[in-house]
């Protein structure tokens, strides 16, 4: 039953395996289980892919079980457990590129239907390689559509340019810098500044938790949970600890992060430079999404740690994350034990989102009233949107919180090409559909409407339906598949989503609410939120009563 | 200690899980992945209850007890999550040799047929690769009991996995490797631990299959393995007096329901002449 033969070629793979342990300094001793992603990443650089032969072998030289290793490298779809095509297509079809005109009718009609992550590997019929791949959301958003070609990221992509890549024929990108900033946007993160660590030194740790407590800092990562009582709980354990900085931007339509790794690098390395300082810990990394390899790069040349993704939003999560970084598929955890007690390696950890750490330095120079000054009563300071979909100008707009909606649309440029609103995307497919009727709701965490901060703007001409079942796909594709609810839960409401009739409405509340009640984490839990939320809007089931109380939780 | 289920106090002991605590007053939860002898993973989350204060319902099977807790056993919110996680198994994996999962669809009036036929199945071959026992994970409800038992709660032999993810995930040996070449042992704890049929002793499989299977003809006979010094308790399971499974009680001091290959499956000897084995 064995699918693929052992390799004709075992002398190369036992060769890559040697050259990627070597680059990693593993050329004597058994690597520790933590090196595992970095290793089956380094793997894949020098063998294409990694084929059962290269595994065996791995497993051999980490003195780890082999079912171990497939289990982990079956988990994340960039890592490959076939050989890839001569040429690696792989094109966006996600919320935002389809939106702006993502060529897939014409990639299938031209080279045949994409192959898909199926959460196990990319599955092809007749065991060749399909010539590309449809992906999910690679953070590029204001630059949609997006492909990437081999290594290389094609914006405002066509099939011209695609094929033209195919063929080896593009010149390089030039990076687009940041826009000059808007009138209303108030820029206190994004901005080159002086560096705050000699002063965060002088304060010292306890001095750090009060300025933080002080300055009433929310994650910014969707959570929205004080800064202070994670760091507090970390700062009060004893022994050996962690600080984490959580780069694994992935959810469709939020690239703001990435924005902030490529062109602040440093604010981030000091951000968590500080949240070290302030909890005491020795240990700190930054896991940065496997598809943002240049952010990886910048990031690294300010001297920080950084542990790369390969492929899995849920990692995002912060428990998977740990799984994660310890070499476990990236399964989330059952809570509690919390990360501030038993965190990666079992430590102590106290992880925060690249936004949250960014603003940091900015704090510590100039103090707790500064910050508060912008922002409302209970979120202070300033937020970045990532605007994307129907408008003028896509991008990553930095405004106090508080600002309302309509403002923001307004900063991007508005509604493209004079066309009429249909919906907003607020706070990313995690978060809620809005009509034409919210653009004055203000923008703030006590409005449960920032979310990750993604906002996708979709004009008249959308198909809503279309959009709805690629987000219900986005979690299909994404459950890591631990837990019943989540696992069966999203292929089921995928399929309902699909077929859309009010008489599946029920069924869809009844997924709704034990998604939202019983799943292990956030992904389950808000895996209903933005379909539920758009049913009001949809034909199908406009006028059905059902479809327009649910609030996310159970009724 | 003392907390609350559904209005009425009760004691309870520190460092117990919810689960235990309701055990021991003579109450219970529906449970499809916690195991007496087995890390909680809490995966299933057949046994949620409602706890006062805490946003998502919370898996009793290993949620420990706080003094003062007010839990809800048979909430709507409760009834209603529970329901959904036996008619999504259902509605996904073939279950019929799962009697506690078909009891609790009929205790929670679990409704899989309203999805239609058109719905995506855990769609995988029969495995049955070797002598000992079949691999069904069309039937499997991914517990990971198995995964346990193979591993760090019981064998330590480390022959199996969870593979993919999502409503793709598997069990697998690694590469989807036949048994016979990949680490297993044959020792047969992860079958005993399978709460659905997915792992089945092929003489058992074979009866099935054959259209011979007679529960009313079978009986259990307890014994103690002639092998080893250990001594494990077994059960033989013998239908027209022919043994077609081994088990040990998993609140056996000395197995824990776990056993070897030889007292699993090395039982053909004691076999007399007579109609032989199923082919
Ligand atoms: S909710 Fe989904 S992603 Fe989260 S643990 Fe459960 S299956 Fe995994
Ligand atoms: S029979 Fe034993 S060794 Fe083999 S997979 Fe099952 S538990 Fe592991
Ligand atoms: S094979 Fe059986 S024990 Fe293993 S995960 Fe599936 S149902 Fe559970
Ligand atoms: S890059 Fe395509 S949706 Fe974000
Ligand atoms: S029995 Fe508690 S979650 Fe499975």
């Amino acid at each position: 039953m064995e699918r693929n033969p052992p390799s004709a070629s075992a002398e190369a793979e036992r060769a890559a395996v040697g050259a990627a342990l070597a680059r990693l300094g593993w050329s004597e001793a058994a690597p520790p289980r933590s090196e595992l992603l970095p290793l089956l990443h380094a793997v894949q650089e020098e063998h294409g892919w990694l084929s059962r032969g290269c595994l065996h072998e791995l497993a051999d030289r980490m003195a780890l079980p082999f079912p171990d290793v497939w289990g982990v490298a079956s988990f994340y779809a960039m890592l490959r457990l076939e050989p890839p095509p001569a040429v690696r297509v792989q094109v966006c079809d996600d919320v935002t590129c389809r939106l702006r005109g993502a060529c897939l009718d014409a990639m299938s009609a031209r080279h045949g239907a994409p192959s898909r992550f199926q959460g196990h590997a990319y599955p092809h019929e007749d065991g060749s390689a399909a010539a590309w791949e449809a992906v999910p959301c690679l953070g590029q958003c204001e630059h949609a559509p997006v492909a990437v070609v081999e290594d290389r990221v094609i914006r405002d992509a066509t099939i011209e340019k695609i094929e033209a890549a195919m063929n080896g024929r593009v010149p390089p990108e030039t990076a687009s810098a940041i826009p000059d900033p808007v009138p209303g946007e108030v820029r206190r993160v994004m901005r080159k500044g002086p560096s705050a660590l000699a002063r965060a030194e002088e304060m010292g740790s306890a001095a750090l938790l009060d300025l933080v407590e002080k300055s009433g800092l929310l994650g910014r990562g969707g959570a929205a949970f004080p800064a202070a009582v994670k760091w507090r709980a970390v700062a009060g354990a004893p022994g050996e600890k962690w600080a984490i900085c959580n780069a694994d931007e992935s959810e469709p339509g939020t690239f703001k992060d990435r924005i902030v790794m490529e062109e602040y690098p440093e604010l981030i390395a000091e951000g968590l430079r500080i949240a070290m300082l302030a909890v005491g810990a020795k240990n700190g990394l930054v896991y940065v999404r496997g598809e943002y390899e240049e952010a990886a790069r910048r990031l690294a040349a300010t001297g920080v740690r950084v542990f790369r993704g390969a492929g899995a939003y849920i990692c995002g999560e912060e428990t998977a994350l740990f799984n994660s970084v310890e070499g476990r598929r990236g399964e989330p955890r059952n809570k509690p034990p919390f990360p501030t007690e038993h965190g990666v390696f079992g430590r102590p950890t106290v992880i925060n989102n690249v936004e949250t750490l960014s603003n940091l330095p900015l704090l510590v120079l100039e103090g707790a009233d500064a910050f508060r000054a912008h922002g409302t009563e209970r979120s202070a300071g300033t937020k970045l949107f990532a605007v994307s979909g129907h408008v003028e100008r896509p991008g990553v707009y930095e405004v106090p919180f508080g600002t309302r909606l309509g403002d923001l649309l307004n900063m991007a440029g508005g509604v493209w090409q004079g066309r009429r609103l249909q919906a907003v995307l607020c706070g990313g497919v995690a978060g809620t559909f809005l009509g034409p009727g919210a653009l004055d709701t203000p923008l703030a965490f006590e409005a449960r409407n920032v979310g990750s901060g993604a906002i996708v703007v979709l004009d008249e001409t959308a198909s809503l339906p279309e959009i709805l079942a690629r987000i219900a796909r986005f979690f299909r594709d994404e459950s890591c598949g631990q837990c019943v609810p989540c696992r069966v839960g999203t292929q089921r409401q995928l399929e309902l989503v699909e077929r859309i009739g009010s008489a599946d409405v029920d069924i869809l509340r009844d997924l709704a609410a034990v998604m939202t009640d019983a799943s292990i984490c956030g992904l389950g839990q808000t895996a209903a939120v933005a379909i539920m939320s758009a049913l009001p809007l949809l034909d199908g089931a406009r006028g059905d009563p059902r479809a327009s109380d649910f609030d996310g939780r159970a009724g | 200690m003392e907390i609350f289920v559904d209005g009425a106090a009760i004691a309870a002991d520190e460092g117990q899980t919810i689960l235990q605590a309701l055990r021991a007053s003579g109450r219970d939860a529906p449970v499809l992945c916690y195991h007496d002898n087995l890390t909680p993973v809490s995966v299933c989350r057949a046994c949620v209850v409602e706890v006062e204060g805490s946003r998502a319902l919370v898996p009793s099977c290993s949620r420990k007890v706080a003094p003062g807790m007010k839990i809800h056993t048979d909430s709507e919110r409760v009834r209603r999550s529970r329901r959904m996680v036996f008619e999504l198994l259902a509605s996904s994996v073939d279950t019929s040799t799962a009697p506690e999962l078909q009891g609790y669809m009929a205790e929670y009036g679990a409704d899989p047929s309203r999805y239609g036929d058109a719905v995506a199945r855990v769609a995988e071959p029969l495995r049955d690769d070797n002598d000992l026992y079949v691999r069904d994970y069309g039937k499997c409800i991914l517990c990971y009991k198995c995964v346990e038992a193979c591993g760090p709660d019981a064998q330590f032999t480390f022959a199996l996995t969870a593979a993919g993810r999502g409503f793709s995930a598997r069990i697998d040996t690694g590469a989807d490797t036949a048994l016979l070449d990949s680490r297993c042992v044959f020792c047969g704890n992860c079958v005993a631990v399978c709460p659905t049929g997915a792992l089945m002793p092929s003489l058992e499989h074979r009866l099935r299959a054959a259209g011979r299977w007679a529960p009313e003809r079978q009986h259990v006979t307890g014994t103690i393995c002639p092998y080893c010094g250990v001594g494990c308790s077994l059960e033989l399971h013998v239908q027209d007096n022919r043994i077609f499974k081994v088990t040990s009680p998993s609140d056996s001091s000395v197995t824990g329901g776990h056993l070897c290959v030889k007292g699993r499956f090395g039982f053909s000897y004691v076999e007399g002449p007579g109609e032989p084995p199923p082919a």
